[in-house]
Order: C-alpha cells, then sequence, then structure tokens
C-alpha cells in the first residue's frame, strides 16, 4: 500500500465481516463505502454496513450534557477523547498479494489489530466488476441490506467514468437478485436513481431499467 | 451463600434505628450551630484558646475569620488529577507480587486540550513483596500496597506539578494511617515503605510550590471533626481547657443536661460534659447548615500529628460544592490568593463533574482495576508463572458438585 488513508483497526473479526475503531471518533468511513484489511500477504475487501459512535468504556454511557459542541470542547475536553466510533465491515472479496481479485469470502478472516483503509478507485473497479457483491450484501440478512447494497452499488459507481453504464448494469442485477421482492428491488432502484416500469412511486427517475415484474425465469 | 431475605429484615431494622438516631442528633446539631455563633463571638481569642488547650482529641486551629466566603470562579487553568487502584498480594497464588496502577488526568482549559493515561507497576521483588515497614520486615500486605499506591499517585502529580494550576488527589494528606508518629516516622531509614511515601508526598508538595500550583486532597463525604472539636473546646467549661484534668471526669462537677426519654430508649448515651453536647456530629453536617452552595469555610490548620514530619502543615477548608460539602487539604505555605483561586478551581471541577472534580473522576476511571481485569491479570500470571496455586483457591474456583 502506498499512500493510504487509515480509517480504522481491526478490533474483531469473523469469517464473513470484522469489526474495527476509527482513528479518530466521528470520523468513520462512509456507510456502503469500500474498505480493505491488510492481512500479511493477503488483502481482504469489504463493505462498511454500520457505524456507532460510543463511549470508549462500555460500562460507560454517554449523558446528556446540555451543551453545544463549541461548549463542550471548552468545558469538557476530555469528553471527546472518551467516546470512540466503531463500524462493522461485511467482506465481499480478497487478493493474495498482487493477483488477481477473487470476489468471494477470504479463507480465513483478517487479523485483529491489522489496519483498515479505503480502497483505492482502481481496486474497487476490480472487486465490483462482476457484481457478485451485490449478491453478498443482499444475502447479509442485515435489517438495513437493501441501504447497503444500494449504497455499494452507488460507491462502486463512483469509481467508474461510465458511471450511467454500471449503474444500469447493477440495476439489472439487484432487479435478478431479488425477484421474489418487486418492493424490495423498487426501493434499491429509487435509491440508484432508477424506476421501474410500472413502479408508480412518485419520486421521478433520471434513468428507467427494464424489469419485468415477474420472474423472466 | 448470603441470606438476603435475612439481610432485608435487618435493613428495616436498621432503616428505623436510623431515622431515630437522626431525631437524636437534631438537638446535637443545634447545640453545635449555637457552639459556633459564640466561637464567633469570641473573636480572636478563639485561637488563643484553642492553642491553650490540651484535648484528647484533634483541633482545628482557625486561620481566618469564622464566617463564610465567597468562592471566586476561576479563569481558565491547567487541572492533573492521580487515582490509583491495585490488586492486592495473595498468598494463594502460585506467585508473590501485586500490581498498582495509577491513572492520571490533565486537563488545560487554556488549550482545551485533554492527555488521560493509566501507568501499572507490577511489584514482585523481595523489597516490594517483603519490605521494610515502620523499621519491621513483613509480608506485603493491604496497608503497604495502600501506601505504596498513595505514593505511585504522589509521583504522577509531582511529574505534572510543572505543567498545571491544580493538583488533585484522591482523599486525605494527612498520612495517619501511615504512621501517627512524627519524629518515628522520621527516624526511618530511607528506603522504609513509609519514608518512601512520605518522601513521595513530600516531593510533590515541593514541585508544586516550586511550580506555583496548588497540590490538595479532595474529600468527599468527609467524616472528619476537627471543628466541632474546636467548639468542643468553646462548649468546656473550664479555663484552660484541659482535657486530663477534666472535672466532669473526675466527679467534681456534673453536667446537668439530662433527657427527659429514659435512657433505655436512647441510641446515644446522654452527655456526661458539656463537650459531649456535640459527640457525634461531623464537621461536614455543621457546616451544610452553615455554607451556601459556591461558599467556602474559613481556612484552619489541622492539628494531627503527623504532619509534623511534613515540610509545612496541613490547612484545610470546608467547600460547598453545590452537591455536598468537601473538605480539602492543601499545605500551609497556599496563599491567601492561592487558596481563593484553588478553590475556584476545585469549585469549577465540581460543576463541571456534576458534583465531583471532573478530573478526579476520569483519573480513577483510568486507574481503577475493574472485576476483568483483576481475573486477566490472574490468568495472565498464571500463563506465565510457574507452579500451582494453593489447594485452597484451586478449590474456590472450582467446585465439586
Amino acid at each position: 500500500m502506498n499512500t493510504v488513508t487509515r480509517v480504522g483497526e481491526i478490533v474483531e473479526a469473523s469469517t464473513t465481516r470484522f469489526r474495527a475503531v476509527a482513528p479518530e471518533a466521528f470520523v468513520p468511513p462512509a456507510f456502503g463505502s469500500f474498505v480493505k484489511a491488510v492481512s500479511g500477504a493477503r488483502t481482504v475487501f469489504a463493505v462498511v454496513a454500520h457505524v456507532e459512535h460510543a463511549s470508549l468504556d462500555p460500562s460507560r454511557r454517554a449523558i446528556p450534557l446540555g451543551r453545544t459542541w463549541e461548549e463542550l470542547r471548552r468545558e469538557q475536553p476530555q469528553v471527546i477523547d472518551l467516546l470512540q466510533t466503531e463500524f462493522d465491515a461485511l467482506c465481499v472479496a480478497f487478493r493474495d498479494g498482487d493477483g488477481p481479485v477473487a470476489p468471494y469470502l477470504p479463507p480465513v478472516p483478517p487479523r485483529v489489530h491489522d489496519f483498515v483503509a479505503v480502497c483505492e478507485s482502481a481496486e474497487i473497479r476490480a472487486l465490483t466488476s462482476d457484481l457478485s457483491f451485490v449478491r453478498t450484501l443482499g444475502s447479509s440478512g442485515l435489517g438495513v441490506a437493501g441501504e447497503l447494497v444500494a449504497a455499494a452499488i452507488r460507491a462502486a459507481a463512483d469509481a467508474r467514468d461510465d458511471r450511467r453504464s454500471f449503474l444500469l448494469r447493477a440495476g439489472r442485477e439487484v432487479a435478478d437478485l431479488y425477484r421474489q421482492d418487486y418492493e424490495q428491488a423498487c426501493s434499491i432502484l429509487r435509491r440508484l436513481g432508477m424506476r421501474i416500469a410500472g413502479d408508480d412511486h412518485d419520486h421521478p427517475a433520471p434513468a428507467s431499467v427494464a424489469v419485468r415484474r415477474e420472474s423472466s425465469r | 451463600m448470603l441470606d438476603l431475605l435475612s439481610v432485608a429484615g435487618q435493613l428495616r431494622r436498621m432503616r428505623s434505628d436510623l431515622a431515630r438516631l437522626d431525631d437524636e442528633r437534631g438537638p446535637r446539631l443545634e447545640a453545635a450551630a449555637s457552639a459556633w455563633r459564640q466561637a464567633v463571638a469570641l473573636g480572636p481569642a478563639l485561637r488563643d484558646r484553642v492553642l491553650k488547650a490540651r484535648t484528647s482529641w484533634l483541633v482545628a486551629e482557625p486561620l481566618e475569620e469564622l464566617r463564610a466566603y465567597d468562592v471566586v470562579p476561576p479563569g481558565s487553568y491547567r487541572v492533573a488529577a492521580s487515582d490509583g487502584s491495585q490488586v492486592f498480594p495473595d498468598r494463594h497464588e502460585m506467585a508473590q507480587c501485586f500490581l498498582v496502577n495509577v491513572g492520571l488526568v490533565q486537563i488545560d482549559y487554556r488549550a482545551y486540550a485533554a492527555a488521560m493515561t493509566s501507568a501499572p507497576t507490577l511489584c514482585w521483588l523481595p523489597a516490594d513483596v517483603y519490605p521494610l515497614v515502620g523499621g519491621m520486615r513483613q509480608e506485603a500486605d493491604g496497608r503497604v500496597v495502600a501506601a505504596r499506591r498513595f505514593a505511585a499517585e504522589c509521583d504522577a502529580l509531582t511529574g505534572a506539578a510543572a505543567s498545571n494550576d491544580l493538583l488533585l488527589t484522591d482523599g486525605t494528606l494527612l498520612l495517619w494511617w501511615l504512621d501517627p508518629d512524627p519524629d518515628r516516622l522520621r527516624a526511618l531509614p530511607p528506603d522504609d515503605v513509609k519514608s518512601r511515601t512520605l518522601a513521595s508526598l513530600n516531593a510533590m508538595t515541593a514541585a508544586s510550590r516550586d511550580a506555583g500550583s496548588v497540590p490538595v486532597g479532595y474529600l468527599s463525604a468527609p467524616r472528619s471533626t476537627d471543628v466541632v472539636s474546636m467548639l468542643k473546646v468553646v462548649l468546656c467549661t473550664e479555663e484552660p481547657v484541659d482535657c486530663d484534668r477534666c472535672p466532669y471526669t473526675s466527679g467534681k462537677k456534673a453536667w446537668g443536661s439530662r433527657p427527659a426519654q429514659t435512657d433505655a430508649l436512647r441510641m446515644l448515651p446522654a452527655p456526661e460534659r458539656p463537650c459531649e453536647e456535640v459527640e457525634t456530629i461531623a464537621d461536614a453536617a455543621l457546616f451544610a447548615r452553615l455554607l451556601h452552595p459556591g461558599q467556602r469555610s474559613g481556612r484552619f490548620r489541622s492539628s494531627a500529628q503527623v504532619a509534623q514530619a511534613y515540610e509545612a502543615p496541613i490547612d484545610f477548608v470546608y467547600l460547598h460544592t453545590g452537591a455536598e460539602i468537601a473538605r480539602l487539604e492543601f499545605p500551609a505555605w497556599v496563599t491567601p490568593d492561592g487558596l481563593d483561586s484553588m478553590c475556584g478551581m476545585v469549585a469549577d471541577q465540581c460543576d463541571k463533574g456534576l458534583g465531583y472534580p471532573v478530573a478526579l473522576a476520569e483519573a480513577h476511571e483510568q486507574g481503577v482495576v475493574r472485576g476483568n481485569d483483576r481475573r486477566a491479570f490472574q490468568d495472565l500470571l498464571r500463563r506465565q508463572g510457574a507452579g500451582p496455586v494453593s489447594a485452597k483457591l484451586s478449590r474456590k474456583r472450582l467446585s465439586v458438585l
């Protein structure tokens, strides 16, 4: 890694996800953004799925102090040092050394205390080109899976010059993934700025994807 | 196992007894308030009477007029606080050692910055676990560890003295528990635990004086009675006061304050001497009546003997923090201006800490060794150590059911 932005350090890791603490409170990587953990010779790629700001000490809860941030900085400067930001990231791909990106879960999770950095655009393009991350995130079982899929697709599109064609391709993947759940498919596509033929939602959308209401298979 | 049903029954009885005790204390608190008014009326003569008195209790020497003083809000300042915790030595463990962990918190309200750290010290050398205490070699026990912990708290503040205006420790600066006899304390060799503890305190106050900061021992819920004892000197009918020649003890005089209540129902014994009219009243209860939030008492000097071994006597004031009456102890070299600004900073710390100095509270959080940490420490000890723990300890950890 050359000029990486360190956004966290892993404190828990499992086969499917890891939890990291941001170096500075309230400065997490964005929800749905692509991050990587360099674990020895292996790089594990993941998508930020949950961000939490809370007390550093699990046995202490923050209490309302009735002060503005400016007042807090002036009168209670220690408070900010006692808070931290943690985030969960779902593993979606990995790469061993300089080899190709494998768009599936790594054989072992990254280590606790590995650093987490933001992915570079080229890495995002490499790990999202086959769109398998859409299914990995969609099957995560998270309550916010739909939001997460949409946010990750937007982040992947932003890493490309041909943003629009990627969105259309990803939109079809979403429509296919959620062919049994029309509402969810519509909801995700709306979050991508798209509209499905027959979606009577009020919001106008700049692009539309031709998706049939029933499964095509 | 604790029989909670039985405890609950005893708690109910305790509650009703304590309510009765409060009722009986009421007149004594009134007596203390009235003695306070007499003391105020004495003016400068009070100090002479106190200095001439020979009493069996510690009497506060009044250094300022007896009244409430408004605490002045501080400008921006820098505060350091230290507080420690420990893992006591356990003779059932395979390795004889103990751990002292000291939290140090520095908050700079000029730069709006805070630094919070903790430093553990593991003590295992023969001189640690079998130290010289009061001239005798003995196994390190709770008191030795408490002394080492207090010394470590002072050492942390010594390092912070130059860059702070206020140095806060949790608890008294009067180390009566270390050794009540100042001459014996001074005569101990320098490697004695007691001498080392005193040396750490002296080094901290000296560093503070050199740096122009103020070291303060902050006592929450103080139970001291030095000022009430001063009122006993006021209430005494003798001139001069001399407990060794008390006419009420010898039977030459009788004190006529007999209660109407029958003795059998009383929780407190009836006063048999004038001074006993204020017995069991603590200074904090008295000052809760005399001070408003944001006010301090006048300055007093402690007559605790141990302070004679210090580089300077220890003075104190009581402060109404808004949440409670706290006692602040500080060296006698603190100037009147230094006292004013120190009280302002401490009151501000209590404001910011919702009733207790915020820097001390955070130092405690940094220093505390919680149950989980304690278990982790013991696991580490076992993993790295050699040999078995005692049969009693292993049985405690693995029950046979």
